[in-house]
């Protein structure tokens, strides 16, 4: 009897809950937008975990960029004693630290991508299936306790999908504002970020260009410099070269930067376009879309 | 850079360490001239000493906007395990559901054994 009673209530509670769930709105429209806005918001923390990360490794290239034009800089005389130069380095523990931060970014939209793609309601569908079977079978039997029957009627996935559809808008309103900071942050960071490359190619490439054209071995910049050109020019070509491949090398740092700039913004418009009263989808695919785009090669 | 005046500093900096990178190599033979490899070495430290300067106050922005967005980490975290959450919920849902039929099945044998 008290085993009757048990399921009676669990099974009411179960309609309960579903009744509650019944609003009318497209559940498989925001998972299908919760599964988008989780993937692009995975790529946003990832690249801009990566961008950092190679802003962190310049510092080895810095190093020995800087390194070679102190020993040219000296003068002949004085390089019996070799210049010692120390790292220009950004603090490990904060660049490590963001790394970190971004990444857990990545984490927290890989589990909203993981709550809007998973069929819960088709997981929920087999195990009703299941519980069907077992009240088909207590039907069966003769004189089978008043009002089970009547319980299942009720049930059904559209209940899960309403959760999940009500859960995966919750959690996004969590994600805007979380976006918000971390753009605020990147935001905040991006002018450092702009000063140690800059440092970097001026470091480097200001010295080399004041190096006087006696302290180059014009045989072996022949091998170096495949142009055409005399030997006379063959220093300020080969400057020239060097400044263009460390110029390369910063402009594309930095295109990375400007693209995870981007990226934080259409993030940014696609979650306060989820929380408007009549969101455009379209608008909202339009500006995930983007981040693919912007993204490309980085993530 | 969100503080005006350590930016003026960064570009004074800056300015200074470019003006000695353009004249590093007349500057460095006349310090060897007047005081040979112990005044080129004085000379160079002087300059690694602005670049450090240059950094630390990097570095110190970097300080600064990480305390300003202290919680981030946690609350980041925090969001994560809630989701996570929900999955969970859902999931749970499901193998209820499960757990109800293999009992319910169950109270049909005890029927069916027992005929209550």
């Amino acid at each position: 009897m008290r085993l009757k009673t048990y399921l009676k209530s669990s099974l009411s509670l179960l309609l309960l809950t579903s009744m509650v769930f019944l609003t009318a709105c497209d559940e498989g429209q925001v998972r299908q937008l919760g599964g988008k806005v989780g993937a692009r918001g995975q790529d946003v923390g990832n690249a801009a975990a990566a961008v950092i990360k190679d802003l962190a490794s310049l510092e080895q290239v810095d190093y020995e960029q800087r390194l070679r034009v102190a020993i040219l800089s000296r003068p002949a005389g004085a390089l019996q004693t070799l210049p010692t130069i120390q790292r220009n380095q950004l603090d490990r523990d904060q660049m490590n630290n963001r790394i970190k931060l971004y990444k857990q970014l990545a984490k927290a939209y890989a589990a909203l991508q993981t709550l809007s793609q998973t069929a819960f309601a088709d997981q929920y569908a087999e195990a009703a299936n299941e519980l069907n079977g077992s009240i088909q079978a207590i039907k069966q039997i003769p004189h089978p306790p008043p009002g089970i029957a009547n319980l299942v009627m009720g049930l059904g996935g559209i209940a899960v999908e309403k959760k999940q559809a009500r859960d995966i808008k919750k959690h996004s309103v969590t994600m805007a504002r979380l976006v918000r900071a971390y753009k605020g942050l990147w935001a905040a960071d991006r002018p450092v970020w702009d000063r140690h490359l800059q440092r970097i190619s001026e470091a480097y490439i200001t010295n080399l260009n004041r190096i006087p054209p006696d302290r180059f071995d014009e045989n072996q910049l022949r091998q170096v410099v495949s142009l055409p050109y005399a030997k006379p020019y063959l220093v300020s070509i080969y400057k020239a070269q060097e400044a263009a491949r460390v110029n390369t090398l910063i402009a594309e740092t930095q295109d990375d930067l400007d693209a995870v700039d981007a990226a934080f913004a259409q993030l940014e418009k696609a979650h306060k376009e989820l929380t408007e009263q009549e969101p455009s989808y379209t608008d909202v695919i339009a500006s995930l879309d983007r981040i693919a785009v912007l993204l490309q090669g980085l993530t | 850079m969100s503080d005006p005046k350590k930016a003026a500093t960064l570009d004074e900096i800056t300015a200074a360490l470019q003006a000695y990178e353009t004249n590093r190599v007349e500057l460095l033979e006349r310090a060897f001239e007047e005081g040979g490899t112990a005044a080129v070495t004085a000379l160079e430290d002087e300059y690694q000493a602005l670049q450090s300067a240059f950094y630390d106050l990097l570095n110190r922005d970097l300080i600064t906007n990480s305390a300003k967005y202290s919680g981030l980490m946690n609350e980041t975290i925090a969001a994560t395990k809630a989701i996570q959450k929900s999955i969970d919920s859902l999931e749970k849902i499901s193998s209820v559901l499960s757990a109800m039929a293999k009992t319910v099945s169950l109270v049909g044998r005890v029927l069916v054994l027992f005929g209550i």
